[in-house]
């Protein structure tokens, strides 16, 4: 009998066991989110039930399935029967019929999950329910754990012919990639249970699906070859597992496929598309005032033409610099670009230079070298680029960057949207250009409101103006709805997602954002934007962690703007927080900037977060503030300071670089942001909190009109405080 | 009697299937003490008696999944089998099974020694430091009531359904997993796992030496006295089937 045949038999029988179904029953109850219950407090809809009910179905079902297998594989043997059904049956051949029937059971017990869970999916998630996106997040979570822990825990069978140890293993080779610290910056060993913590409601989740696409072929060819190499352990003819694997290598075709395949699989691991090389941070550097290198090249300007291939992840352009070599002789340059792009060909004044991609991979960008020729007067630096998008490193440990390329949502900046040149800055330069997108998006870049250019019904894309005073640029780009407000007297342009308007009018966010805005213009005064350079609120995606502000854009994350986040006080500080978070930052770290060489951790994190607690003491009341952020500083700042290695800094050494930069990392979030906070609330208590904000009102006005960073020290004198009275390190 | 004791050791300690158990657990209780143990439990050192009672409460899951899988052995077909010839044999049902129960100890201690000394060989290699008298306290307050528990209630599932052992060593692991990151009441926290976390964060000052609420105490005692109880019955029934 052929496979086939044998596998008609098995998944028929298979069918008709009460087991079976008892664990299908089991498997579909276990990626209810009803009864597990379990909610991200500040998570989308999307994962609070697809990203819940694909996690929890990924370890309940994929258990049970193992379970299933280990009972499946090892019935035969216990009812003593394998004598008899092998003198008719080559065990090899049932072995993978066997498992074959498992695999059709579990693409069965997914099926019918998704379809018992179809209608609480619609009635939860209302107008957010994508079908494509369902049905894929369980074909590639759910289905794909179970398959591949059905694929591991037949292997370890057929070695050890033994069902506990082979439920043991697999529980540790599931369970520790899912748990241990040590794999926790790195998503692709979550076979077992993908390490998702966020899932967009509105700017779709592609990167998310290229990535476990990508993680689930790993496993697959790796699983797959091993289930291949297993089927070699079978035993026959009353052999044991060494005596079977060399009577079952004159299938030679076996381990043919399986060395290439695992082969395969360990050289996609080692060989991932989609995050770069950079080593961990360096936190005594990476916060420090930047001290670049003088160049002796002056920016005059940048000229831009961009096109965005969003459905490839990928872009092409070319950045136009203007340059003044005031050196007077041949100066090596270098422009630092996204480093999954490729820099194709560097001209200056017209004519192609010669340059090196240094490959040095570091906080997600590299450099390009090359050298820029003695001359006087203005040379145009011409650089041709393109390629890929590449994640951070960083970003590794939680499966998703903040930027990237997706067919619904494109976010750009630094070094992402195209190569920035070591200069040295010169006045009045504005960076401009052309932005070519798929017509679906509409792009919100810094600087003046972005116009339509050119309209290419053929291809489907639109080209949009841009135009910034500066030397920078940053994109987001989704289907944005863009509503003007007025606000202290001040035009605020805000871009939310098409597909979030109605909540938007619900949840009086717009109200929300006009408060803040008030509330900084009556304390530190207006911003001093104009019709032309608005102010841009803009909604962007999940994945993009809380937010940021850069020049007139300030950026909320789309959880900030669910109704269950911004309605519910109750929930806490973290949605309000953000959203009021981002827009302060254009006075304290757009237009004003707190940076202290000696006190690295004074930042303008900490008097943003200072003056976020200003506006919901205002709003709220103190004892609402005090419980949602003095209280909360105060924890973190404690834990921080009674944390083992911090109090034995000694015994960093002994720790693996990994726990070092995440202890570090934590230690600096705590400095700048609550500690720094909790600071300045000290001061409050002790000369009285209008008097540090009448402080901080000053120390704004004589940063921000003479361009000057205010420090520590200069808080302190403005205070009359000694450092040791609020000093906490 | 010792002879029979011999009999079930080597039956239960001496096959592959133990020194698989072994190895594993030795893997996975020296990987939890290089990548978890070693940052240290609510802020104590990793060396604390806090931060140990963390590792056992992470290992103990494990090694207990161990434990069921020798106490599956104890109710597995081929066991039923043999039964019938040793029930023809004049050693009590009761007995027999007291002698394997303890043979299977025999061997989860021989675990727990070996995840001790684990811990105690890398407290010394990274850190310079061999506190045993320190770490007793909490050995014994993780180890024996999870112990009793899972032994009393894995014997009367057994008796039922030898494969729901299976189900119980997956339902351990997921309960230790879960554990660890929530705070659950005492009268739950079976391992302790969560108490380990949490209860020193609120014990003023800094490494705080260790001790257990009464609550706490009260929750081990019930969870041994429950685990005594399911023991006691399931070796009872062992001996009136047999009988019958």
């Amino acid at each position: 009998m052929s496979i086939l045949s044998f596998y008609r038999v098995e998944l028929n029988r298979l069918l008709r066991a009460k087991m079976t179904w008892l664990i299908i029953a089991l498997t579909l109850a276990a990626a209810t989110p009803i009864i597990t219950g379990f909610e991200y407090s500040d998570g989308t809809q999307f994962m609070n039930f697809m990203g819940v009910a694909n996690l929890s179905g990924c370890v309940g079902g994929g258990i049970l399935f193992v379970l299933l297998t280990l009972h499946e594989l090892s019935k035969m043997y216990e009812k003593h029967v394998d004598t008899i059904v092998e003198a008719v049956a080559d065990p090899a051949r049932l072995y993978c019929a066997r498992v074959l029937a498992l695999l059709t059971a579990a693409v069965l017990a997914v099926t019918l999950t998704v379809v018992c869970l179809l209608p609480y999916g619609l009635a939860k998630l209302g107008y957010v329910f994508e079908a494509e996106f369902y049905f894929s997040s369980f074909a590639l979570f759910m289905l794909c754990s179970i398959l591949l822990s059905i694929l591991l825990s037949a292997a370890l069978y057929a070695v050890t012919r033994r069902a506990s140890v082979s439920f043991i293993i697999f529980l540790l080779l599931a369970l520790t990639a899912t748990i241990s610290e040590k794999f926790s910056d790195n998503h692709f060993v979550k076979w077992f249970m993908p390490q998702i913590q966020f899932l967009s409601d509105d700017f779709g989740n592609s990167m998310m699906v290229w990535l476990y696409s990508y993680s689930r072929l790993i496993w697959f060819c790796i699983f797959g070859g091993l289930f291949t190499l297993s089927i070699l352990g079978i035993r026959r003819y009353g052999k044991g597992f060494f005596g079977s694997f060399r009577a079952n290598l004159k299938h030679v075709v076996l381990p043919i496929i399986a060395i290439p395949l695992m082969g395969a699989g360990v050289y996609a691991y080692a060989h991932q598309p989609f995050y770069d090389n950079s080593p961990p941070i360096d936190y005594d550097t990476f916060y420090s005032a930047d001290e670049e290198e003088p160049t002796d090249l002056f920016l005059l300007g940048t000229e831009l033409d961009i096109e965005i291939e969003a459905a490839r992840g990928s872009l092409r352009g070319t950045a136009v610099h203007t340059v003044e070599n005031r050196a007077g002789r041949p100066v090596l340059s270098a422009v630092a670009v996204n480093t999954g792009y490729t820099v194709e060909e560097i001209l200056i004044d017209g004519v192609p230079v010669p340059f090196v991609d240094l490959k040095n991979d570091t906080n997600g960008e590299k450099e390009i070298e090359f050298t820029v020729p003695a001359g006087d007067g203005a040379q145009t630096i011409t650089i041709i680029y393109g390629g890929r998008y590449k994640m951070w490193a960083i970003h590794k440990g939680w499966g998703e960057g903040s930027d990237g390329i997706s067919p619904r949502y494109v976010g750009l900046g630094g070094r992402s949207l195209y190569p920035r040149i070591y200069v040295d800055r010169a006045e009045d330069v504005h960076t401009k250009g052309r932005l070519t997108l798929p017509d679906n998006l509409t792009p919100v870049t810094s600087g003046a409101i972005n116009a339509v250019l050119s309209v290419d019904e053929r291809a489907g894309t639109k080209t949009w103006s841009m135009n910034n005073e500066g030397s920078s640029m940053v994109l987001e780009a989704a289907d944005y709805v863009q509503r003007s407000l007025t606000a202290a007297g001040l035009n605020i342009e805000f871009y939310y997602n098409r597909k979030h308007e109605a909540v938007i009018e619900e949840i009086g966010a717009a109200e929300l954002m006009e408060d803040v805005i008030n509330f900084c213009t009556e304390l530190y005064g207006p911003l001093p934007f104009s019709e032309d350079i608005p102010l841009k609120l803009i909604q962007s995606t999940a994945y993009g962690g809380g937010g940021y502000a850069s020049f007139n854009m300030s950026v909320m994350n789309e959880s900030t703007f669910s109704p269950e986040n911004l309605g519910d006080l109750e929930i806490g500080a973290s949605s309000q927080e953000v959203l009021a978070h981002e827009i302060i930052h254009q006075w304290w770290g757009l237009f004003a900037h707190c940076v202290d060489i000696e006190d690295t951790w004074w930042t303008d994190e900490g008097v943003t977060t200072f003056t976020t607690y200003l506006f919901v003491r205002d709003r709220y009341g103190e004892d609402y503030a005090n419980q949602h952020y003095v209280e909360k500083w105060e924890a973190a700042v404690s834990d921080m300071l009674e944390n083992f290695y911090y109090r034995n800094p000694q015994y960093l050494d002994i720790l693996p670089e990994q726990y070092v930069e995440a202890l570090e990392g934590r230690d600096w979030g705590v400095q700048m942001y609550d500690m720094t906070a909790l600071m300045i609330c000290n001061a409050g208590r002790l000369i009285g909190m209008d008097n540090v904000t009448e402080a901080l009102s000053e120390l704004y006005e004589t940063a921000s009109s003479n361009y000057t960073y205010v420090t520590f020290q200069d808080f302190l004198d403005k205070t009359g405080l000694d450092r040791e009275e609020i000093a906490i390190v | 009697m010792f002879k029979l004791y011999r009999y079930e050791l080597k039956h239960y300690l001496t096959g592959k299937v133990f020194l698989i158990l072994a190895v594993i657990t030795g893997v996975y209780s020296w990987f939890t003490l290089t990548s978890d143990t070693i940052l240290g439990v609510a802020n104590t050192a990793p060396f604390s008696p806090w931060s140990f009672g963390g590792y056992l409460a992470s290992v103990l899951p494990f090694c207990l999944a161990c434990l069921l899988a020798l106490t599956a052995m104890m109710y597995s077909a081929d066991a039923k089998l043999t039964e019938e010839i040793a029930a023809a044999t004049p050693t009590e049902g009761r007995r027999r099974a007291l002698l394997r129960l303890g043979a299977i100890y025999t061997g989860f201690i021989l675990l727990l020694m070996m995840i001790v000394v684990l811990a105690l060989v890398f407290y010394y290699r990274v850190f310079g430091v061999m506190n045993v008298c320190s770490l007793i306290a909490p050995l014994v307050f993780t180890a024996i009531p999870s112990l009793f528990f899972v032994t009393g209630f894995a014997m009367n599932l057994g008796r039922i359904n030898s494969g729901s052992i299976y189900a119980l060593m997956a339902l351990l692991m997921l309960y230790g997993l879960v554990s660890g990151g929530s705070a659950l009441p005492g009268v739950l926290d079976l391992f302790g796992n969560s108490f380990f976390r949490s209860f020193p964060k609120i014990i003023d000052g800094i490494d705080p030496a260790f001790s257990v609420p009464a609550g706490m105490l009260i929750s081990r005692l019930v969870f041994t006295l429950f685990g005594l109880l399911g023991m006691g019955a399931a070796v009872r029934a062992f001996g009136k089937a047999k009988r019958g």
